[in-house]
Order: structure tokens, then C-alpha cells, then sequence
């Protein structure tokens, strides 16, 4: 099923085209990689997405229930440091909505669930601050998943990690995806990572773009085009 | 107990309590938010009203809240990068403190009215304040409580709150009243200048030691609370100023807390 069409979509900044005449479909419980040079416009792309910016052309055609959840992974955590919170606690931060000052039964079902999905149950109650870099990643991404969301969000989430943690967070993901039909979109730079995970992908440039299934993705192309990815 | 036999004794220790507890409560998201210049450039912009009120001849309360409470409303307008500018808030600060200055010197009031608005003066404080600041204090105890959800994701982590809470200018903006209702009522009992010793010094040495944000919360009401009372029985046995000691006190345990591991 189809949950989101992008039609014609043209963002400009200041007189200046980021990208016209984007066109691709998200759809569900697939994993979309969104793959383009820095400074493209990928985040702006995700922003126009959840309609914090407008778009200059074009629309977003949405097919699903209008409740959809979308939750975002964002690559920068500037406040996250500096709190000594457990990893439990800081994912039950998205626990933001109703009167209630403490977590309900199913609440903390919920969030024990998440936590044994991402492997985080042995460490949750160790603090956030301390946690290596694949261990935050994982409460990043369980902090997410704890809303139950209909599209995740993962923006650059591997980057700053090394060769195991990186496969160990997408691993994770694509068994949630799996168990939960949870629809992905995921910015990425790292080519094995989307050949191995990914189902189709929207490459960005600002002289086009470039819709199909991951398998057509001609990296050699992207290599020599001036597009160096990895 | 022989201490508190007297009136002012009793206004002072029942007013001090609720607006520790009401500052502990509040001090870890502004904390967390990294809004504690914010909260302390307030409380100079309260100061500037509450010598406007004295000059109409009103409560200084009123102008305190008064002032306080527009200032947060124009800050909410602002976006972060303003908000978070050390020059515009020096400026900000300059203008509050000389427009204090100036209304307190057209009022003809005596030095001692200063110092109260200053650094504070909850034994002076009669029966009709007392009410006032349990009111306001209860308000704000609730009105974060009903939030408490919203403003943990909000202080907490800012980054996500962004995009998972769809009003969060709305939280925004009562987070800053409530900030503002705050500063206000605080300052009756550590005047205007002292307003970091109940907001934000309790919440930022629990954040040495809770590992959660209802821990944080707890101690550092526990925090403020210990300064306060312990201030007023020192200030009675020594007659110092309670402000100073607060100070002292939660100054102290702020330094411990650093010294600990992190």
C-alpha cells in the first residue's frame, strides 16, 4: 500500500532551486533511503515532510489515516549530554501526552517491550551520558519506537558509529519494521548499509532526481558524477 | 516550638516553604531548557516593577508579576537564538535595573524599601502576602504538574519535543509564564538579585545526583526546601539577613555536588 505520494515536489531557498520536480511514493513497511550530497536538502526534504516548511511546488498526497504517528530521529543530540538521566528515563521522555504525571500500566509495558527490542534491557538503567555510541543510538531509536510510530524517521543514524554497532542498529530496526509493517525512511551516506537494508531509494541532486528500487542503484554512477557518498 | 510562636515567624516559614517547593519544582526544566540567564534577566525586569509599584503605590508583588509576566510573553515571540544572545539580554538587564532605579528614586521611598525588592524581606511580610504567595505558589505547583508530561519532553529534549509535540509554542509560552509567576513570588522571600539561590542552584546539584527526572525534581524541592528553613531559624538565632544564608546554604550544596563524580 501506497501511504505517501511526492508529486512534483520543488523546494527554493532565497532564489536558489535545492531540487523541482521530485517525484517518488512511500510505501508501507518498506525502507526508503533518501541518499543525495551534503548540503542538498535532505533534512529540508524531511522537514517539508512533517510540514514544518512549505513547499515551493508540488505536494504531498498522504493515503493513510490522517492520525499517522511520525516519529524523527534527528542526527544532532546537542541537550542530551548534558543530563545524567538513565536510559529507561530518557526514553520515556516521548511518554508527552495526557494530564497524567506518571507512567500507566501499559505505559511501562510498552516501554519494556521497546527496550528488550532495541537490546537495552540489560542497560537501562545505566545513564544515558555514559552509554557508548551504539547503546545511545539504540535508546535514540527506542525513544522513537516507544510512540509507536506509523513512519520513522532515521536521519544520518549510523554515521558516527563503528562497523558492528551500525549493522546492530539496522538489524533492530528492520526486525521492528518487520514485526510491526513500520514504514522507514532513512538519510544515509553509507552504500553497503542501504543496499543491505533499504527497499527503494530517492536520490537527490539539484539538477534531478532519481526514484526506483535500491537494486537499480547504480553506485558507480553516483561515484563518478561528483556525488561521492561514502 | 518556641520559634515559631511569633506571627511573622509563621508567615515567613509557611510562605518560605511553598515557594521553595515551587521553585525546586520549576528550576530542573529551566535548567534542562538552559534558560537560567532567562529566568534571572526576569527576575531584574521584575525588579524595575516592583519599583514601579511602589512608585504607584501598589503591592510590589503586582508589579513584579506584572512586568515579569509581559517580559516571558515578548521573549516567547523571540526565537531561541534571541532568547539565548548575551548582549541582548545585557541589554535587556541594563534597561530593567535603570528604569529600577529610577522608579524607586521617584517614589521617595526609603532605602529600605530597596533592599526588601532586592534581596528580599520575608519577615516583613504580613498576613495579606502570605496569601498571595500561597495562591500563586499552589497555581504554579499545578499548572506544572498537569504539564509535567509536555515540559519534561520540552526541557528534557528539546530536539524531538520539536517535532513529537504539535502545540509546543503553546507549552513554550506558559512554560515562560509560569517562569515568570515564579520569579515573581520567589523574589519576596530572596529579593530579585538572589533569584539563582531557590531556582536554579537546588535543581542544578540534583542534577548531580537524580538519575531520573522525577529524582532531580525531589531533590532539589528537598534542596530548597532545607535551605530555606534553615536559613530562617539561623537568620532568627543570628539576626542576619535569611537571603544570605539561603545563599550560603544552597551554595554549599552546590559545591559538594560538583565535587562529586560525575
Amino acid at each position: 500500500m501506497i501511504i505517501l505520494d511526492g508529486k512534483d515536489i520543488g523546494i527554493k531557498f532565497d532564489d536558489r532551486w535545492l531540487y523541482q520536480k521530485v517525484n517518488f511514493q512511500l510505501i508501507q513497511g518498506h525502507n526508503l533511503a533518501l541518499i543525495g550530497d551534503n548540503g542538498v536538502g535532505k533534512t529540508t526534504m524531511i522537514r517539508a515532510m512533517l510540514g514544518k516548511i512549505p513547499l515551493t511546488t508540488g505536494e504531498f498526497v498522504w493515503h493513510d489515516n490522517v492520525n499517522r504517528k511520525i516519529a524523527y530521529v534527528p542526527q544532532y543530540r546537542p541537550d542530551m549530554q548534558a543530563f545524567p538521566l538513565r536510559i529507561r528515563d530518557f526514553v520515556g521522555l516521548t511518554f508527552d501526552r495526557g494530564l497524567r504525571p506518571w507512567l500507566s500500566k501499559a505505559e511501562k509495558q510498552r516501554l519494556a517491550a521497546v527496550l528488550a527490542i532495541t537490546n537495552l534491557t540489560d542497560i537501562a538503567d545505566n545513564r544515558i551520558d555514559n552509554a557508548s555510541g551504539g547503546e545511545r543510538q539504540r535508546a535514540y531509536l527506542a525513544q522513537a519506537l516507544v510512540s509507536n510510530p506509523d513512519i520513522l524517521i532515521l536521519d544520518e543514524a549510523t554515521a558516527n558509529l563503528d562497523n558492528v554497532a551500525k549493522y546492530a542498529l539496522m538489524d533492530v530496526v528492520r526486525n521492528y519494521q518487520q514485526k510491526y509493517q513500520l514504514t522507514t525512511i532513512m538519510v544515509s551516506h553509507d552504500i553497503d548499509i542501504m543496499q543491505k537494508y533499504a527497499d527503494e531509494y530517492l536520490l537527490l541532486t539539484a539538477n534531478g532526481s532519481e526514484y526506483d528500487m535500491i537494486d537499480h542503484l547504480d553506485v558507480t554512477k553516483l561515484k563518478e558524477g561528483g556525488h561521492v557518498l561514502v | 516550638m518556641f520559634l515559631f510562636s511569633f506571627p511573622f515567624m509563621q508567615h515567613a516559614l509557611i510562605a518560605g516553604t511553598l515557594i521553595a517547593i515551587m521553585s525546586g519544582l520549576i528550576g530542573p526544566f529551566i535548567v534542562a531548557r538552559r534558560m537560567s540567564f532567562l529566568a534571572h534577566t526576569l527576575s531584574e525586569i521584575g525588579f524595575a516593577g516592583a519599583s514601579f509599584a511602589l512608585f504607584m503605590s501598589w503591592s510590589p508583588l503586582i508589579g513584579m508579576l506584572l512586568f515579569s509576566v509581559v517580559a516571558s510573553m515578548s521573549v516567547g515571540s523571540l526565537g531561541i537564538k534571541e532568547q539565548r544572545s548575551e548582549s541582548l539580554i545585557s541589554a535587556v538587564s541594563a534597561v530593567a535595573i535603570g528604569l529600577g532605579i529610577a522608579f524607586l528614586s521617584l517614589s521617595n521611598k526609603s532605602a529600605t524599601a530597596a533592599t526588601g525588592i532586592l534581596f528580599g524581606s520575608i519577615f516583613s511580610i504580613n498576613k495579606g502576602d502570605v496569601v498571595e504567595v500561597v495562591v500563586l505558589a499552589i497555581l504554579v505547583i499545578l499548572v506544572t504538574l498537569l504539564m509535567f508530561r509536555q515540559l519534561r519532553h520540552f526541557a528534557f529534549d528539546y530536539t524531538t519535543a520539536s517535532f513529537s509535540l504539535k502545540n509546543i509554542q503553546l507549552i513554550e509560552i506558559l512554560f515562560l509564564g509560569l517562569m515568570a509567576v515564579t520569579v515573581a513570588v520567589s523574589a519576596q522571600v530572596v529579593g530579585s538579585l538572589l533569584i539563582f539561590i531557590l531556582m536554579i542552584l537546588p535543581a542544578s546539584s540534583a542534577m548531580r545526583w537524580g538519575r531520573t527526572v522525577w529524582q532531580i525534581i525531589g531533590l532539589s524541592i528537598a534542596f530548597a526546601v532545607f535551605g530555606v528553613w534553615s536559613a530562617l531559624g539561623l537568620s532568627f538565632w543570628l539576626d542576619l539577613p535569611v537571603s544570605f544564608f539561603i545563599a550560603l546554604i544552597e551554595a554549599g550544596i552546590y559545591f559538594i555536588s560538583l565535587s562529586r563524580k560525575k
